[in-house]
């Protein structure tokens, strides 16, 4: 419990770092890439003003021209204006002078045609009570509309050369632009629909998003486009703070000096914020999805982590599981894959040397106890041997038993890698029979059948001594009958068969099944069977076979079929 | 008669080798000695023609016994309880006559100092004519113990009962008696054979046994080369 609250505790940190690592980074590169949209939008966006104000007021100096070309007609037209005196005052029109008057007519008429929002056009001369207007040639100066313009040109006329105005006139919101004449005392006065310029400016401008304000020059508003700012201003000359815009809008301003018209141009920064908005948004999805990125990668460096502590706690039990990552991704899960397997492999070798060397020690110590007795023992021996003989010289057979006894025990402290022929074993095994005959009082008749070509094979020591041994001591060492043992060594089918066969007591099924079980378990160490059995394996290969067959009270066979590596004689 | 000189620093082992072999049969006069270095003087004053030595043993060991007697005209014998390769190189080295391993079988002994008591006459020139009823009381002696102990009858066994080496058996045989050791063996077993068929209450490889062959298949291919027939066939002619 301890150790997954440890493991959590990594995984968060471990987690948080993975997170950070990409986000940090990321959240630079956007606050950096949205600085830099957002000065290029403000750039774009001043430059939108720029042109839309540069338009406007090109635009305007077009109406204005007009006027001007109209002022320089009078100006550099002495009869012109002589004419029109005329026919405002009434007096005679000579022919001459019906011909300019025409000719003013026409102008006026055809800038009034030429430009829709050019609602009419005035010329008022100082001291006259008619003035001339494009709608209906001559006016007398006694109307309404006469008398207002009339006083605001007579308020402006010291001090400016053009100024606008704006009013209503039936209706429709009119633009008023006066200019001065330059050689009589008079002015022309332009009126400009406001509604069909805003209706020019919509094809010129056509940006929903941009307001454009005509002010005058004590920053009055004239004229509005577009107006964005409809709760704060109507139609009013309300004064227009444009500082107090410039938090919420870019903004733009253009000075005509011309006409003392300030032009305005607010471009709210609304834009700029559904960039940011936008930013943030997809900011948080990659937040979002880095989250899952970083916890994806931790999980699976966790899972990879978990594998190699599962492994080597297992490898430290002594487990050594041969699974593998299975899926492998990287080119580093191969190499860790390939350090695992060799680590394991190395610390398994380790172990089993180990283990090797622990048991190579047991057996030196095993030789050693016994290498100090040979001369010990066969001396004590011969000492025996002679005291018998020197008791009673006819113990033939004690003496015989004594002389079998230290022949086998030769034979069995020999090097027991080394290799004995077959006929040896068998010499050394007739000595063996000998002696247990002598020990249990029996007589036990045992039978040889070698083939002959098997007399000269190399075999190993004790081969087929512990075999007649078990069927001494467990066969027929307890039955009331002469007892026989064959030892058989023949050739079938390419393999040698070492077969011995006894008639005695036999054992049931179940017993064969549980001795087939203690044979095989490789710990057990007592029996002498399931060590030959190992000992077979080594010396003739692992497809060894020990094959045990029983009837009870009729007799056993073991047999071992091994393969022959003389492939010759089959 | 030779002199034989015994040397074990174990005295029941000395004293036995001395007293339980029939040394005066095989021809030697025995002195033995338990202290190498006793040994080693008696040897170097007395004229001595074999020694018998044990090679572990406190003070001079057999081998440097050997290399110490070296010059003189002596022939040696180990007799160790184990086989040492070290040994048998120091035994080749001194050319040392044989090696005997403990423990001793009166059959190692008579073949070994038989062969050594023949070599030492030859080189004495001494030519031994016993007269004939000595060899044909010997040949009697072989003949009884083999019709006695057909089963497991040895050569090597014979020798112990005469006490000549098995090699002078098999030369008096051969130049004195009818049958050589294997063919009277052989003769004694199949006339009991014979016997023991004739008795329905054997079976075949039971009589193998009894006449000394593990093998019942070896005893057929015997008893049709001796007969002509098998075992078998011998019986069915019986019962007719």
């Amino acid at each position: 419990m301890k150790l997954k609250h440890v493991e959590k505790r990594f995984f968060i940190k471990k987690f948080i770092r993975y997170y950070l690592l990409l986000f940090i980074p990321t959240f630079f590169l956007f606050i950096i890439s949205l600085n830099v949209i957002n000065k290029q939008i403000a750039m774009e966006v001043k430059n939108r003003g720029d042109n839309t104000l540069s338009n406007i007021n090109t635009n305007l100096n077009y109406v204005i021209n007009n006027i001007a070309m109209q002022n320089n007609e009078f100006t550099n037209n002495s009869y012109m204006m002589v004419a029109l005196k005329k026919l405002l005052t009434r007096d005679y029109i000579a022919y001459s002078d019906t011909i300019y008057l025409r000719n003013i007519k026409a102008t006026l008429w055809s800038i009034e045609n030429s430009y829709d929002y050019i609602d009419s056009i005035y010329i008022y001369l100082d001291g006259y009570d008619s003035y001339f207007s494009s709608e209906n040639s001559i006016k007398p100066t006694t109307t309404f509309v006469a008398k207002n313009f009339i006083d605001s040109y007579k308020k402006n006329k010291d001090a400016n050369n053009n100024w606008v105005e704006v009013l209503n006139v039936n209706g429709k919101r009119i633009l008023r632009i006066y200019q001065k004449l330059m050689l009589a005392k008079g002015a022309i006065i332009m009126n400009i629909d406001t509604n069909e310029y805003s209706g020019l400016l919509n094809e010129i401008l056509n940006n929903p998003n941009e307001a454009v304000y005509f002010l005058d020059k004590d920053m009055n508003l004239l004229f509005s486009w577009n107006n964005l700012l409809k709760n704060n201003v109507n139609n009013s000359f309300a004064e227009i703070d444009i500082e107090g815009y410039r938090k919420k809008y870019f903004v733009n301003s253009y000075y005509n000096e011309n006409y003392n018209i300030n032009l305005v141009s607010l471009i709210p920064k609304m834009g700029s914020k559904d960039t940011i908005n936008f930013f943030i948004i997809i900011l948080v999805i990659n937040a979002i999805v880095m989250f899952f990125l970083a916890y994806y990668t931790t999980r699976q460096n966790f899972s990879r982590l978990n594998y190699l502590i599962q492994v080597f706690r297992d490898a430290e039990d002594g487990i050594y599981e041969t699974k593998r990552i299975t899926n492998i991704r990287s080119e580093y899960d191969l190499i860790l894959n390939n350090i695992i397997s060799l680590f394991l492999q190395t610390i398994n070798l380790k172990s089993k040397i180990l283990k090797e060397e622990h048991e190579r020690e047991v057996a030196e110590l095993i030789a050693l106890q016994m290498q100090i007795n040979p001369h010990f023992l066969f001396n004590t021996i011969q000492t025996i041997e002679f005291e018998v003989r020197n008791t009673d010289r006819n113990k033939k057979d004690v003496i015989k038993v004594l002389n079998n006894l230290s022949h086998i025990l030769k034979y069995t402290f020999q090097n027991p890698t080394g290799t004995v022929l077959l006929k040896t074993e068998i010499e050394y095994l007739k000595k063996y029979i000998d002696i247990m005959n002598f020990r249990f009082d029996q007589n036990i008749i045992v039978y040889f059948e070698i083939q002959e070509e098997f007399e000269n094979i190399k075999v190993f020591p004790l081969i087929l001594q512990p075999l007649v041994e078990n069927s001494i001591l467990h066969g027929i060492r307890n039955i009331n009958k002469q007892g026989y043992i064959k030892v058989k060594v023949k050739n079938k089918n390419g393999n040698i068969i070492f077969k011995v066969i006894d008639n005695g007591i036999g054992m049931s099924s179940e017993f064969i099944r549980i001795l087939h079980m203690r044979i095989d378990n490789p710990e057990n160490k007592h029996i002498g069977i399931s060590n030959l059995y190992k000992r077979m394996k080594i010396y003739f290969g692992e497809n060894s076979r020990l094959i045990i067959k029983s009837k009870k009270n009729f007799g056993s066979i073991f047999m071992f079929v091994v393969e022959d590596m003389d492939k010759k004689r089959d | 008669m030779y002199n034989l000189v015994i040397v074990d620093d174990e005295n029941k082992i000395a004293e036995g080798i001395a007293n339980l072999f029939p040394w005066e049969d095989l021809g030697f006069k025995v002195n033995y000695f338990i202290d190498s270095e006793k040994a080693l003087k008696y040897i170097l004053a007395n004229d001595v023609d074999v020694v018998l030595s044990d090679i572990e043993m406190p003070k001079i060991n057999g081998i440097e016994l050997c290399e110490k007697i070296k010059d003189k005209d002596i022939i040696v014998v180990f007799l160790s309880s184990y086989q040492e390769y070290d040994y048998f190189r120091w035994a080749i080295k001194y050319k040392v006559e044989d090696y005997l391993i403990k423990p001793l079988k009166s059959s190692d002994i008579i073949a070994t100092f038989g062969s050594i008591k023949e070599k030492l006459d030859r080189k004495n020139k001494i030519n031994v004519q016993k007269p004939k009823p000595y060899y044909e009381q010997i040949i009697e002696k072989v003949n009884e113990y083999i019709s006695e102990n057909y089963k497991n009858a040895s050569l090597d066994e014979a020798s112990e009962v005469v006490n000549l080496s098995p090699n002078y058996i098999s030369r008096i045989l051969k130049d004195r008696a009818e049958y050589s050791f294997s063919e009277f063996l052989m003769k004694v077993r199949m006339e009991k054979a014979k016997e023991l068929l004739n008795d329905f209450k054997y079976k075949s490889y039971d009589i193998a046994y009894y006449i000394g062959y593990d093998n019942p298949k070896n005893f057929s291919r015997a008893f049709k080369a001796y007969y002509g027939i098998t075992p078998n066939e011998y019986r069915k002619l019986g019962e007719k």
